[in-house]
């Protein structure tokens, strides 16, 4: 090892040492590219000017200024990819990259805070696959998006970031399929395929929703989501829905069940209430409903159409807590980039 | 270790003073930095522990307008396994990015400095690649900083020797000089 490091300095430094001779050599040849003074300070005065010039503005405008920047930036990009790989110029509106980003913070009694931090970077290329994107996310436990319930859901991969290509086909009159392969930032690796196949029918009375959808991760094993979901718009203000879902994990080898009501309430363009309530059960070996639980939110676009915010207060029934209340309060925030 | 530290502060001296005059005096003309998009590294085995590594990633040029001093800016995603280093039977993993800048020292001269951070998940196990999460002895992150010396061969290949320093402790992967083999594409 030490001869090694020895070897490596002698034969770096010789490197370095003749490599400056030449540079010396050279020296007839280059010029001075040192910048006057005076054109110095130009460009310094130019700089405070700007900064003088913006600090009378709100500090709002920033952000504005931001969102547009990072938005530009992001489908400038995606754009220049595809245009690259297909030839093709196009109107940059038809392309549909965006960005979101969403900060929770949670907490239930009896249980500690937490914060949750999510994001999803979507691409789109318009011209080189008309079908296909490609998505970078944190990763998602579908399963507890389902169910809500912490206790049953395998929250283990939230903090990894997972890079995946999506097909979908909405051209089918009948059924959307739409099929993601990807693989999980993380050794041992963890690659995935998710295939969700959907319907929608519209009725007279309501709108019924039905989603079947397989998710296989190489660490977390097989999971699959049975949703059936009715709503209703009843006026322009207000809406209803009834969900049902079905989950099943290989880890847990168990069946959840939810059924969930919640109506929404338009109060005018900028915010909304919502009321919702549900209850978990298992269905082996025998249907038992062990959770229940209840909340209302307050939605609210807190600037322009890029910056929402929402605050939900609720609470949760347990069978193993004897049904005792356990109240909880979220606050989460989401900025889109689009 | 020790000589490790007195190697990279030699080579860091040497190339502040050595880079100076060329940044105060030379023009580098564009030709200097890497002109290609695509960058690989291939770290093959040379010398114990047993390691295999290898980067993939892309490079821009940038400019200093200034000082006139163009180097190249990098992105590359690596993977790594350094193999019964600490026990005869277990591998080591990792999987990450780096980035960071290679700049030229010495105008007309095929000479670079590479400095980079980088982040990865690490695991240390029977089958660092193919096994199972629950399996692993240990699953932890590595953050690393690098920098190091490279040469540019026959336009397009490039030798690199680079020193790693883990800032967090990652015991199983115990290899810090590398040599490798580059490619711009």
């Amino acid at each position: 090892m030490k001869i090694y490091t020895k070897i490596i300095i002698l034969t770096l430094s010789v490197f370095l040492i003749t490599s400056s001779t030449f540079a010396l050599e050279n020296k007839e040849h280059e010029t001075v590219s040192v910048l006057p003074v005076d054109k110095k300070m130009d460009i310094l005065s130019e700089i405070i000017a700007a900064i003088v010039e913006k600090s009378s503005e709100p500090p709002i405008n920033y952000f504005d200024y931001m969102q547009r920047y990072i938005s530009t930036n992001w489908v400038e990009l995606n754009y220049n990819l595809d245009a690259f790989f297909t030839n093709q110029q196009y109107d940059r509106k038809e392309n549909k990259s965006s960005i979101s980003f969403s900060y929770e913070a949670f907490y239930k009694e009896n249980s500690p805070f937490r914060n949750l931090i999510d994001y999803r970077l979507i691409t789109h290329f318009p011209r080189a696959g008309r079908k296909l994107g490609i998505v970078i996310q944190n990763v998602r436990d579908e399963v507890f998006e389902s169910t809500n319930d912490n206790d049953h859901s395998s929250r283990a991969t939230k903090n990894s970031v997972s890079t995946g290509v999506t097909y979908s086909d909405s051209d089918s009159p009948y059924w959307k399929n739409s099929f993601e392969i990807g693989i999980v930032f993380e050794v041992p690796l963890n690659p995935y395929a998710k295939y969700k196949i959907s319907k929608t029918v519209e009725t007279k009375i309501v709108t019924i929703d039905a989603s079947q959808r397989f998710i296989l991760y190489r660490q977390e094993s097989f999971s699959e989501i049975t949703q059936l979901l009715f709503s209703k718009q009843i006026t322009t203000d207000i809406s209803i829905g009834q969900d049902n879902a079905l989950t099943w994990t290989y880890t847990d080898h168990i069946f959840v069940l939810r059924n969930s009501i919640g109506l929404v309430h338009r109060l005018n363009d900028i915010c909304s209430l919502s009321y919702s309530t549900g209850a978990n059960a298992f269905l082996s070996p025998k249907l038992d409903y062990y959770r229940y639980d209840a909340a209302v939110g307050y939605n609210q676009k807190i600037h322009n159409e890029y910056l929402l915010g929402n605050i939900t207060v609720g609470a949760e029934f347990l069978e193993k807590n004897a049904y005792k209340m356990d109240r909880f309060i979220s606050a989460r925030m989401e900025v889109l980039f689009f | 270790m020790k000589k490790c530290y007195t190697f990279l502060l030699l080579i860091s001296l040497l190339t502040i003073l050595l880079s100076y005059p060329a940044l105060s005096y030379a023009e580098f003309s564009d030709d200097i930095v890497l002109q290609k998009n695509r960058i690989a590294f291939l770290v093959p085995n040379i010398s114990k522990p047993k390691y295999f590594g290898f980067e993939i990633g892309f490079i821009t040029s940038k400019k200093i307008n200034s000082i006139n001093y163009p180097f190249n800016a990098f992105v590359k995603a690596y993977l790594a396994e350094e193999s019964y280093s600490v026990q005869d039977d277990l591998r080591s993993s990792a999987l990450g990015v780096k980035a960071g800048i290679i700049s030229p020292t010495q105008s007309g001269v095929p000479v670079y400095v590479e400095i980079a951070g980088g982040f990865a998940k690490t695991t240390h196990q029977k089958d660092p690649w193919f096994g199972h999460k629950h399996d692993s002895f240990s699953r932890k992150i590595l953050l690393l900083i690098e920098g190091g010396a490279m040469v540019r061969v026959k336009k397009n290949f490039l030798v690199r020797y680079t020193y790693q320093y883990h800032i967090n402790n990652v015991k199983y992967f115990t290899r810090k000089n590398f040599i490798s083999i580059g490619l711009i594409f």
